[in-house]
């Protein structure tokens, strides 16, 4: 015969052994947990990938501004009256071409340096476009006319007329610039 | 008094030794797999593995200490939630099972004050419906008539002493492991069980009238 005490182990070791749990008993506890359930990495960058995307998409949709070398180029409407060589003939008009450049481009024309014939933006002759700026002047007295074309990623303070004081202002301020003179005679 | 048997019956018998995980407390734990899905975050994984692996087993331990099953529902439900609450800061100082354990211990405990409290008397449950067990005097009680006293006398012991002797022999834990669940010292806890057997032997003794 078994031990009494032994008996009585066996039969605490058997206790229940009958029993199981009610059906459904998980299901309820992944529902009491559910509130608190962690939430997958993805779910918190979520937002900040969609952000992203969007930048992303606005700047592939936007152009990038073209931050080619700043040129000049003059054309002209010739005067009856036929000249030699590069000397210009008055009457002639000439329409400076500014291209390139930085954001923000001005084209100024003074004539001996010390008169401002004609200023772009600003003047009634101007014509501007996203790339190209266009200046025209008449020819109309003697002297030797310098046109200069800007550029510059801030905007540019008007020209006062001095080509001295104007140009000294500008390149203090970094602008880039070029220019080309022609002599009338 | 009767010397005890150092090893439970649940682990003797081997037709129940699929209970007992092999590393109980020692060594690798045996649900080394759920920390591991908790590492990856993967809580719900976690407890779906723990409730799959020890449902039953706290089911029946509850059972058994509380005497209800409705109760026994609720505080197993109660044990899992908690479990799910605080594994992340498992920091593994005994195995995930005596761990849950010890969870369950302290709800069972908090949900026998509690009747207690909502109670004066405790309402006769399925120990005391149970048919007489007692057969004519001087028989051998058998396993069935046992049980059901068995059942009784435990009902008369204190909550800590029944659930000592549960963890014990019905779960099979080691008074090393009962240690870590009761914060006392296993010398103490195998005081307590060794004392409280005789004590049952009595009791299913004088309920039966027979001689076990």
């Amino acid at each position: 015969m078994t031990e009494p005490i032994a008996r009585i182990e066996a039969a605490l070791a058997q206790l229940g052994d009958e029993h199981e749990p009610p059906a459904g008993w998980e299901a309820r506890v992944l529902a009491a947990t559910g509130a608190r359930r962690r939430r997958p990495w993805w779910h918190f960058a979520a937002p900040g990938i969609v952000l992203a995307a969007a930048a992303v998409a606005v700047y592939l949709a936007i152009p990038p501004h073209r931050n080619t070398a700043l040129a000049l180029r003059l054309t002209y409407d010739k005067a009856a009256t036929v000249v030699r060589g590069d000397t210009h003939q008055i009457g002639e008009v000439v329409h400076a071409t500014a291209t390139g450049g930085d954001r923000y481009r001005a084209v100024w024309i003074y004539r001996d340096e010390t008169e401002l014939v004609a200023a772009c933006p600003g003047s009634a002759s101007c014509r501007t476009s996203d790339d190209v700026m266009v200046a025209e002047v008449t020819l109309a007295l003697v002297g030797t006319y310098t046109i200069v074309a800007l550029a510059s990623s801030a905007p540019l303070a008007p020209p006062t007329g001095s080509y001295d004081a104007d140009l000294g202002r500008a390149r203090s301020a970094g602008v880039t610039e070029t220019e080309v003179q022609l002599a009338v005679q | 008094m009767e010397p005890s048997n150092p090893k439970p019956a649940l682990i003797a018998d081997p037709s129940r030794a699929r209970e007992v995980p092999p590393n109980m407390g020692r060594g690798m734990d045996a649900d080394s797999d759920v920390l591991g899905l908790v590492a990856k975050g993967d809580m719900t994984g976690a407890l779906q593995r723990l409730m799959q692996r020890h449902g039953s087993a706290v089911y029946r331990y509850c059972r058994e200490a509380l005497r209800d099953a409705t109760l026994a529902d609720d505080v197993q439900q109660q044990v899992f939630i908690e479990a799910f609450r605080d594994l992340p800061r498992f920091h593994g100082r005994s195995s995930v099972r005596t761990w849950l354990f010890a969870i369950a211990r302290h709800r069972v405990l908090d949900a026998a004050k509690s009747r207690r409290r909502a109670r004066s008397h405790v309402d006769a449950d399925d120990a005391s419906r149970v048919p007489d067990p007692r057969p004519s005097p001087g028989d051998w009680i058998d396993d069935l008539r046992l049980r059901a006293a068995l059942v009784a006398c435990l009902d008369e012991l204190r909550e800590g002493i029944r659930t000592a002797l549960l963890l014990r022999f019905q779960q099979g834990f080691t008074f090393e492991d009962m240690a870590l669940m009761c914060r006392e010292r296993p010398g103490t806890l195998q005081a307590k069980v060794t004392r409280a057997l005789p004590v049952l032997r009595a009791c299913i003794e004088h309920r039966t009238g027979g001689a076990l």
